[in-house]
């Protein structure tokens, strides 16, 4: 046989070492299938590539078995004896939605496998196994659960930390009502010592050892003297009513041995009578409360005492919020230091999430440059189709026009001697030659040969012509990738691209071209004549048996519309908001990644166009592509 | 004069079997052509082939498709592949499915195509040789069955050890 052995020499792929994250899985791969030599042919082909493997023949065992051990990796062959394999799919998802499932299939069950993916399988890979395919598999397989893993372990952390931020935030707006508080007490002690007719007044507040009451508010002359002092419990009017919780009435301080002089003379003020009263909440001594110095002079009363008793509980209360406040104020610092830490934690996973993003996007564009490496070895082969017609009858012609040369000399070199016969006037010879040359006239079919002539080279002509097309086409489309933007004609891309096409077209369709007068677009031209590849292979692949495609280009309100029409099989409508989905696809295994589209919308939307797309099914479907013209 | 053999070329492409035809031109057979697989079925039709050399990738049926329809209609008649789209599976479906003799690639060589096609012829010839000897052999066998109903033990030949028959 005369084919190519091309397609039988392996794929040269690199396997790095697998990198297991999850080092909480006992295996990376779970392998189940019933034939016992394939099972040790693939666990020993994915020992050998690093990964820690358990291998089951039966359904039950390999479904018990992860049940107690998800793997990363499991690989499922279609044939299991009388179990379908697509059935036990699920089981596995089920158990761990995040493991991927690698199909094993006979080429004969492409459909199957088709299906295995639309049930939730990873990928397949195709009997016969190639050691460097299935390892490769099992490593994308590998590295998207540990991606999905990850990704959901990181989504549950956010779900938890935006929870406890919002209680925080609850909180801390409690907390800011109650801080005002403290201009209260001072607001409190202005109204007892100006209902006092006080000199002086000042708030203590026993601290929580319960050992040293602590100068909260001062009013009076001298009273900054006085902020922040402390009182041992015992010590002076305000100690001892602390520790006795009793209040006191000192009318004379210089009668009264209680009173500490020394208060006196650190702050050069005098004091001349005063009134004290414990600060009780629940039984429990808060503070001290006194009130310094009639204003009038006169020694402070019972009833004075009896007023200041009066206000005593809700200052109290007042001090016990404010305690509270303090506490709270305090815890509340306390979780804002923690909010800080979280945000910094939260702020590092986002980065962590972030990050494994940009490790599926690399993933994306990765394949997306398989399916542009696809197109193009589809486009080769197509183009070598293209190409192989005219040079097949290009050579043949060649040859065919030296034996016709050749048949031409020989007629030549008799006529050569005939005329010489004719000039010495032999007549025998002359008749002879005649005879001949008629024969040979005839036996070459001479009249034909010479209309032919024409013809072959003619033909000929035109398959060197049609070459060079192909080729300079071919050169332009491949050129393209200059990767900057350009101004960019697109009548010339899309004839260039439907050069490069032909073959897939032509034996689908007519195309017809209906290009207008059209501004160029600024664009990366490769780029482009990717956008209309895919759509034309795609208008092509719709058609079932034969119909046409039309092209037609139009300048629309500062756009450049390119629609492309085919009167193919359309597109059912519960499709429709799908079909620029990646992997999207409702052709058969092999024929499509379902990327082209998907690959096609990225680049019309980073060209800052739109597709549009009209389907009716049974009558066909029309794309177009806007662009804005120029800068 | 009346050549012994047809073959009938099919290809989308004119200049294709231009080529052909010339390069087959000197051969001892009628070659016909044929632009698409429906003109060749009603070629086939008009007149018995021998050999049919097929494009692979054609507009509406493609060349598998033709020769499955061949392979139904007329068993004997020899199929032949001729693509610029040479792909191992292609190949293989072309051969399982309709029984394609060889799976030939353009650019093609004129010579081997020609060679191809006169083993091909010779094949044919010798299957058709081999299929009137065999019926041949079998009219015999059953004149000898009638014979020995008639006249038992009319058949059986006594011979020596040398071979030699005795009378």
């Amino acid at each position: 046989m005369s084919v190519p052995n091309e397609m039988n020499q392996k794929l040269e792929t690199d396997n790095p070492k697998p990198e297991t994250r999850n080092s909480k899985l006992s295996f990376d791969v779970l392998i189940l299938d019933d034939d016992l030599f394939l099972r040790e042919v693939y666990s020993e082909i994915l020992r050998k590539a690093g990964y820690r493997v358990s291998a089951f023949g039966t359904v039950t065992e390999a479904i018990e078995a992860f049940r107690a051990n998800p793997a990363g990796v499991v690989l499922l062959d279609l044939f299991l004896g009388d179990e379908n394999g697509i059935k036990i799919l699920p089981q596995f998802l089920e158990i761990c939605p995040d493991t991927s499932v690698l199909i094993i299939t006979a080429h004969a069950s492409l459909d199957t496998a088709v299906e295995a993916i639309h049930s939730g399988a990873y990928d397949y890979v195709v009997k016969p196994i190639q050691p460097e395919d299935l390892a490769n598999a099992v490593r994308r397989g590998r590295e998207k659960f540990d991606l999905r893993a990850e990704n959901r372990r990181l989504v549950g952390e956010l779900v938890g930390q935006v929870r406890q931020l919002e209680l925080i935030g609850r909180i801390s707006t409690t907390i800011t009502s109650t801080l005002e508080l403290d201009p209260l007490l001072n607001l409190v002690m202005e109204h007892t010592q100006n209902l006092l007719q006080a000199e002086a007044s000042s708030l203590m507040i026993l601290d929580e050892s319960g050992q040293e009451l602590r100068i909260a508010v001062a009013l009076g002359p001298r009273a900054e003297k006085l902020e922040h002092q402390t009182i041992k419990l015992g010590q002076g009017v305000a100690g001892w009513v602390a520790a006795e919780r009793m209040p006191l009435l000192v009318p004379d301080t210089s009668r009264d041995s209680r009173f500490d002089k020394n208060f006196d003379r650190n702050s050069g003020f005098q004091t001349r009578s005063l009134l004290a009263a414990p600060l009780l909440v629940r039984g429990k001594v808060v503070g001290v409360i006194e009130v310094i110095n009639r204003k009038d002079g006169r020694a402070f009363s019972e009833s004075d005492l009896g007023l200041l008793l009066s206000f005593g509980p809700h200052i109290a209360v007042a001090i016990e919020n404010a305690r509270i406040t303090d506490d709270l104020k305090k815890s509340h610092e306390k979780l804002e230091s923690r909010v800080k830490e979280r945000t910094r934690e939260l702020s590092r996973a986002l980065g962590d999430v972030e990050k494994s993003n940009a490790q599926l996007k690399h993933a994306q564009a990765q394949l997306i440059q398989s399916e542009k490496l696809a197109g193009l070895g589809q486009l080769a082969a197509g183009v070598a189709h293209e190409i192989n017609n005219p040079i097949g009858y290009i050579q043949s012609n060649l040859n065919s026009l030296h034996e016709y040369f050749q048949d031409l000399l020989g007629l030549i070199s008799r006529q050569t001697e005939f005329l010489s016969a004719w000039k010495k006037n032999d007549r025998v010879k002359i008749a002879g030659l005649a005879r001949e040359l008629d024969e040979l006239g005839r036996k070459m079919n001479l009249d034909g040969l010479v209309l032919d002539l024409g013809r072959l080279v003619d033909e000929t002509r035109q398959g060197t012509e049609r070459v060079s097309k192909i080729v300079k086409n071919l050169k332009a489309f491949a050129r393209a990738d200059s990767g900057k933007p350009e101004p960019v004609s697109l009548n010339e891309r899309l004839e260039e691209t439907l050069t490069v096409i032909n073959n897939e077209l032509k034996y689908k369709a007519e195309v017809i071209r209906e290009f207008g007068d059209i501004p160029s677009v600024m664009g990366i031209p490769g780029e482009l004549n990717q956008v209309f590849l895919n759509l034309l292979v795609n208008a092509a692949q719709a058609i079932p048996k034969r119909g046409e495609i039309r092209i037609r280009t139009f300048a629309q309100d500062g756009n450049v519309g390119v629609e492309i029409n085919d009167t193919g099989a359309g597109i059912p409508e519960e499709n429709l908001p799908r079909i620029f989905d990646p992997f999207f696809t409702t052709k058969a295994p092999g024929e499509g990644t379902g990327l082209g589209l998907s690959v096609a919308y990225g680049i019309v939307e980073k060209h800052k166009g739109r597709i549009e797309v009209d389907s009716k099914v049974g009558e066909g479907t029309r794309f177009t592509v806007f662009l804005p013209t120029g800068e | 004069m009346e050549k012994a053999y047809k073959v009938l070329l099919v290809d989308d492409e004119v200049n294709v079997l231009n080529a052909l035809a010339r390069s087959l031109r000197k051969e001892s057979y009628e070659v016909l052509i044929a632009g698409s697989a429906m003109e060749g079925l009603n070629k086939l039709y008009a007149s018995p082939i021998d050999l049919i050399i097929s494009d692979y990738k054609m507009p509406v049926h493609d060349g598998v498709e033709f020769l499955k329809r061949v392979a139904a209609d007329y068993p004997d008649t020899i199929r032949i592949i001729l693509t610029g789209h040479a792909d191992m599976e292609a190949a293989i479906e072309a051969i399982n499915s309709a029984g394609v003799y060889r799976f030939l690639t353009k650019p093609w060589d004129d010579q081997d195509l020609r060679i191809t096609i006169r083993l091909a012829l010779e094949h044919l010839k010798i299957q058709r040789e081999n299929r009137a000897l065999s019926a041949e052999v079998n009219k015999q066998k059953q004149i000898l069955k009638d014979l020995e109903l008639e006249h038992p033990g009319i058949g059986m030949v006594e011979k020596d050890e040398k071979g030699n028959i005795l009378i």
